[in-house]
């Protein structure tokens, strides 16, 4: 048994693919590049893997973690398994052997979101308290920047629904939102935004195969 | 930055219930598109998408139509209510998934007719689209609009919405329509519809009307009528395609689709399917196997379904069972029937294909009583139905969910009062092997359909209906049984609809320019709009449905064969009330239906063996 962990992008409309559909669109592309899942004990043993932080529908994500555990795995099944996906969703990278549970590791996530409205951005950025969760949040051209801790708590729906409360944004429609990275939150300090949380697997969009 | 947020539809994704519906995505659908093609065909399903991606037609056509020559195919699917609002809100076309142009785009519309309460979703899906509704209004660089499915075989409700109608299976229709079309690229309307007109199976309502009499409805034509249904003469050989195309979120039927065999010779007289897909076309044991070792190794997918229409019929399925399993095993994939005969046998082999017995099984008594069975030909005995409930308790299930029908021609207060007892006796019998034994009844309200053998029935009232389903459920004393009667308003609207003529495309236009959306689904049906409609058209619905017709009335579907006769039709609902059944023909002799002039293997193989 091999236990791999993977970052994969959902981008187009495949962003409004449910999370809770994933681990079977997972398992048949692996399927269809003969990769075979170690099965859950129990009554409806199903393939054994582990989603990341609750993603909603409608959110852009770049490099989101995934745990699976397979019978075999080697180099040359990552490919395979990445050109057997669906349309939109691919995968950005890999790295075997993962120490610690992706509920520990994911302690942060990266986030942009863009507020087109010029009016309801300047209210956002001049009024809004951010949560003590959201690490940073600046704003630069139509993009909040923003740092938040503990995905697995707060998630984009939380982020959102803050917004909509305070009352800046009418609708999920007003805003778009990116999650660009879930991982570590860096111990460096004078980092920017985009560098303070660090991926649990290298995300890089060409044929990089983790560490 | 993110040129994912300059989809135009992008906000209303995010507006709007299950947008996944919208997504496309699917592992095999047509991408790179070809550019040479001429002829581009949308398929298009009047219902949501969980409900479209689950039929087994498209996924045979869509791969037929892709590999004929100057030929693309995409796919479209009925927005829901809340989609619909926002497309016309922000003014965006309704579009294929594959190369999201608007259904106006294309050369060829083409929409299956499955169910009568999804017409006016043809409506939606041409008016988002662009097309104008009406045949008769669409000018030479509007698509041709054409329909099929079992709802072609009584196509005049909606005939003027439609350029053509195809009757009969795809694989035979399909293939010469396409090839006519892309030899009549840039003509005009008229001229492609000249040249498709003595293709067979091919119906253009355009080129005929109605004339209504005191002898009924007659339809004339510039085409010779009737027209034959087009078939598929075997189904050795016939097109299987490469792969299939596998949804990235769940829908209704998430499996591999396959069919056994095509028609069904058990002959209940109810069924229209029974007398439609005639006659019984058996696909060879190892073309069944090829094709599902290539699937699930292309797919994916967990699981296979057999969709015949009553799979358990099929004379090679153990063999097929043994060849396949070692593959099942190795790649841990479910084998499933969804229809199971009320027999021991049929409870066994559900048996040896779910180990472990989580879910239910299912079975259609269809009706109480021995006598009303006999009358409609479902050939289950009580001793059947007994041995059943036996067997499925004892091997572990503990849901069993049975189907009725209530308003069956000849129905007494007996019979109504036998599903009750069946329902109750079932649950004694799981409750002796389950502690936790459940019992699912659903009673549906009897349609009198068209090509059968009670197509000349009244149909139970609205008030009828409603007052019987409420004796069911209220004889029906115990806690382990929930009955469940289907909604009688929405019985009788598909009632009127399925022995409708031309006159009812008016009223449908009416309604849905009032408001009626998926009439199928309770939550958007709305029998006060077809109510207004039917008023505001003069057309009495209840002409449809409320009366018995005389031997000899012509029927607006006269126009159309299925291949059996009128004879055996008469000849079999003159059985029905003396109470006879009529053996299946596999296992006795021929009772003439039609197709024994006609290429019926059955008869074949018997007169062969005289």
């Amino acid at each position: 048994m091999r236990k791999v962990r993977l970052a994969f992008s959902k981008r187009g409309r495949a962003c409004f693919i449910p999370h809770i559909a994933l681990p079977s669109l997972f398992s048949r592309a692996a399927s269809r590049a003969g990769i075979r899942f170690v099965r859950t004990e129990g009554f409806s043993p199903r393939p054994k893997i582990s989603l990341g932080p609750e993603l909603p529908v409608g959110v852009v994500a770049l490099c989101e973690p995934m745990d699976v555990w397979l019978e075999e795995w080697e180099p040359g099944l990552f490919p395979l398994w990445r050109d057997t996906l669906p349309e939109g969703v691919s995968f950005s990278g890999w790295t075997e052997d993962p120490q610690e549970t992706l509920g520990t590791a994911c302690e942060a996530a990266f986030y942009m979101l863009r507020v087109r409205d010029k009016t309801t951005r300047r209210t956002i950025s001049e009024g809004y308290p951010w949560p003590e969760w959201v690490r940073e949040a600046d704003c630069r051209d139509e993009w909040f920047r923003i740092v938040a801790e503990r995905p697995g708590e707060h998630g984009p729906g939380v982020l959102v629904r803050g917004l909509l409360e305070f009352g800046g944004l009418q609708s999920w429609a007003d805003v778009n939102v990116v999650r660009l990275v879930v991982g570590r939150l860096s111990p460096v300090e004078g980092l920017t935004a985009d560098e303070r949380v660090l991926p649990l697997v290298r995300c890089d969009a060409g044929e990089n195969h983790g560490q | 930055m993110f040129d994912d947020f300059d989809d135009p539809y992008w906000p209303l994704l995010s507006e709007v219930k299950r947008p996944s519906r919208y997504v496309g995505s699917e592992w095999g659908a047509g991408l790179p598109v070809k550019e040479n093609a001429t002829v581009r065909f949308c398929l298009a399903f009047p219902d949501v998408y969980e409900i479209g991606m689950s039929y087994v037609g498209y996924q045979i056509l869509y791969p037929l139509i892709k590999s004929l020559p100057g030929a693309d195919v995409e796919r479209a699917y009925c927005p829901w209510t809340d989609m619909e609002q926002q497309l016309r809100m922000h003014n965006l076309p309704l579009t294929s998934l594959e190369t999201r142009r608007s259904l106006s785009a294309f050369d060829v519309v083409g929409f299956t007719l499955q169910y009568e309460l999804s017409y006016t979703n043809i409506l939606t899906m041409l008016d988002l689209g662009r097309i104008p509704l009406f045949a008769d209004e669409r000018s030479d660089d509007a698509p041709l609009v054409i329909a099929g499915g079992p709802g072609a075989m009584t196509p005049e409700p909606v005939a003027p919405f439609f350029d053509v109608i195809c009757i009969g299976d795809g694989e035979v229709t399909l293939p010469a329509l396409v090839s006519r079309l892309v030899g009549t690229t840039g003509r005009s309307r008229s001229e492609k519809l000249d040249a498709l007109s003595d293709l067979p199976g091919v119906y253009l309502p355009g080129r005929s009307h109605a004339e209504f009499g005191p002898d009924g409805c007659v339809i004339r034509s510039s085409q010779p009528l009737p027209i034959r249904r087009a078939t598929l003469t075997s189904m050795k050989g016939a097109f299987v395609s490469d792969g299939l195309l596998v949804p990235s979120a769940s829908v209704v039927h998430d499996r591999i689709p396959i069919e056994l065999f095509r028609g069904c010779t058990r002959g209940c007289r109810f069924c229209q399917a029974g007398m439609l897909y005639r006659p019984i076309r058996e696909r060879p044991v190892e073309e069944i196997v090829d094709a599902l070792l290539r699937w699930t190794e292309k797919t994916g997918w967990e699981e296979i379904g057999l969709v015949s229409l009553a799979s358990c019929d099929y004379s090679g399925l153990e063999d097929v069972m043994e060849r396949l399993k070692p593959m099942l095993e190795q790649k841990r994939v479910k084998l499933s029937l969804p229809s199971l005969r009320m027999d021991a046998f049929s409870v066994g082999l559900a048996a040896a294909l779910e180990p472990v017995r989580r879910g239910g099984l299912t079975f259609a008594p269809e009706a109480g009583t021995q006598r009303l069975r006999n009358v409609i030909n479902k050939g289950v005995s009580d001793e059947d139905i007994e041995s059943t409930l036996e067997a499925a308790f004892s091997r572990g299930w503990e849901r069993i969910k049975l189907y009725f029908m209530m308003g069956l021609p000849t129905e007494t207060r007996e019979d109504l009062e036998g599903i009750a007892k069946i329902s109750e006796r079932a649950a004694v019998i799981g409750r002796k092997h389950k502690k936790r034994a459940e019992i699912a009844v659903s009673v549906a309200g009897f349609v009198p359909k068209p090509h059968t053998p009670f197509q000349w029935e009244r149909q139970a009232t609205v008030e009828e209906l409603s007052e019987r389903g409420r004796f069911v459920k209220r004889l029906v004393n115990n806690r382990h049984v929930t009955v469940r009667y289907h909604e009688s308003e929405q019985t009788w609207l598909e009632g009127v609809f399925a022995r409708g003529d031309r006159r009812l495309a008016g009223v449908i236009h009416e309604a849905w320019k009032t408001g009626a959306r998926f009439d199928g689904w309770t939550e958007t049906f709305r029998p006060d709009v077809w109510r207004a409609a039917f008023v505001a058209k003069g057309v009495d619905p209840d002409w449809y449905v409320r009366r018995e017709r005389t031997r000899n009335e012509s029927f607006p579907w006269d126009h159309i064969e299925s291949g059996v006769t009128r004879d055996y039709l008469w000849r079999e609902r003159e059985r029905s009330m003396d109470g006879l059944l009529t053996p299946d023909c596999r296992f006795g002799e021929c009772h003439a239906c039609g197709w024994e002039r006609n290429g019926c293997a059955v008869f074949e193989r018997k007169a062969a063996g005289a």
